[in-house]
């Protein structure tokens, strides 16, 4: 069986959770019962109740939770993990050393890693602004707490169309 | 020889991809696919362009599975509740879009295949069909892993990483901010070490290039792409290499080739 570096497959894995459990299965739900709730196509009042707490707890843990993916892409990610893992560990340790530094440097420059990382990291801002305008969410008319979870939803999509997308920038598929 | 397969999301497009994958390559031996859902509890049947059934309800569903599919997803959420119903259990189980390379789970087997693009086929079908029926005549020989349950990028990733330094020594890749050291003589001693065919075989863990087209094969490369991967190393590795602006490197066509049949 081949060794994948389990840094990679880590990071994957936890990609993977984020974008299809906690963001699509999860929050998605919660924010589209909200604006079924707001709208009055579904009764549920503890839900209600608890509706202006709720959504920015989840939100937040779930933006933190992607930034640290982020974060630690490159750590992850590195290519040069491979020379870590067999059969490319059994090269002589200087040649590991300069091909580590030219298949990262590579990978770096090849995918964007930067500004990858920058769309993650905008598209997390616009979520949070979003998440900002819901702060007197309690005084807010029917038609202005629905136009913000809506806004709302639009940011979470696009956010979760970027962590869609990371899945691409793993050096060699897993 | 029934199926069913366990996932929750029945937006999923892999959906119709995996019913047009086993009904498609159906045999007369082989009957039933059905779609679990809702943790385990929702059932229908699957025709082979993914379309679903009514609702089953308690009677119509099956006792015994032969083979059970589930998404690595919905693993955790599913698979308890699907225990409780199929009274007889099933034979062998696989999971989907399982990243890496983890530890199986509860006797499931990973499918290391990419689902989107699809990428069965119907050798995949016949080595799980033939796995389920070695298991079920209980031999005392363990049934052969399907391919599909094997990783095949290796040595595909190896020799990738071995052309980029090759390619970098000879001044054929840029890699970012990486240069060229400033001790020539170590520059040298690396950039010969590269024109080794040892080098190669140091880091691909194989004796010969014999070996590695061999080793590729088994990994599932086509035996011509695999014969073409040895001819592009030799062809680096032997000069006069190839001349003129327009003729890329051998190395440089390697890659190529490596990126598309990783995919």
């Amino acid at each position: 069986m081949t060794d994948v570096p389990s840094t990679i497959v880590e990071w994957e894995r936890n990609r993977a959770r984020l974008s299809h459990d906690q963001l699509k299965n999860e929050f998605v739900p919660l924010l589209s019962k909200s604006i079924r709730i707001v709208e009055g196509r579904v009764h549920d009042d503890v839900f209600e109740s608890t509706l202006a707490e709720r959504v920015p707890e989840v939100c937040g843990v779930l933006c933190n939770s992607v930034l640290a993916l982020v974060d630690g892409m490159v750590a992850s990610l590195t290519p040069a993990a491979y020379l870590g893992v067999a059969p490319l560990n059994n090269l002589d340790p200087d040649s590991r050393r300069w091909l580590s530094e030219v298949i990262e440097a590579t990978w770096l420059e090849n995918m964007c890693i930067e500004r990858i990382r920058d769309d993650v990291r905008d598209a997390v801002d616009g979520v949070k602004r979003q998440l900002r305008a819901l702060d007197r969410f309690s005084h807010m008319s029917k038609e202005e707490k629905l136009a913000s979870l809506n806004q709302l939803l639009v940011s979470v999509r696009e956010l979760g169309f970027n962590l869609g997308t990371l899945k691409n920038v793993m050096p060699y598929p897993i | 020889m029934n199926a069913a397969l366990v996932i929750n999301d029945l937006d999923d497009p892999r959906i119709k991809n995996i019913a047009d994958w086993w009904c498609g390559s159906v045999n007369e031996s082989c009957s039933d696919l059905f779609l679990v859902s809702g943790s385990g509890t929702n059932w229908c049947t699957l025709d082979g362009n993914g379309n679903q059934s009514r609702p089953l309800n308690l009677e119509g569903r099956p006792v015994f599975l032969d083979c059970v599919f589930v998404h690595g997803s919905d693993f955790d959420g599913s698979i308890q509740s699907l225990k409780k119903q199929i009274s007889s259990g099933w034979r062998a189980g696989f999971i989907f879009n399982g990243p890496g390379n983890p530890p199986c789970k509860d006797g499931f087997i990973r499918i290391l295949r990419s689902t989107a693009p699809f990428a069965l086929t119907l050798r995949h079908y016949e080595e799980i069909v033939g796995f389920i029926n070695q298991k079920s005549r209980g031999v005392e020989q363990p049934a052969p892993l399907p391919s599909c349950c094997q990783e095949r990028a290796k040595h595909l990733v190896a020799l990738d990483i071995l052309a980029q330094g090759f390619l970098f020594t000879h001044g054929l890749l840029e890699a970012g901010d990486v240069s060229r050291t400033s001790d020539e003589k170590l520059w040298n001693r690396r950039l010969k070490k590269t024109e080794e065919m040892d080098w190669w075989l140091r880091g691909l863990k194989v004796e010969s290039m014999d070996m590695l087209k061999a080793e590729l094969v088994q990994d599932e490369v086509a035996e011509a792409n695999a014969k073409n991967v040895v001819k592009l190393v030799e062809a680096a590795l032997k000069p006069p290499l190839p001349s003129g602006k327009n003729t890329p490197h051998p190395l440089k066509i390697l890659r190529e080739e490596i990126a598309g049949l990783l995919q």
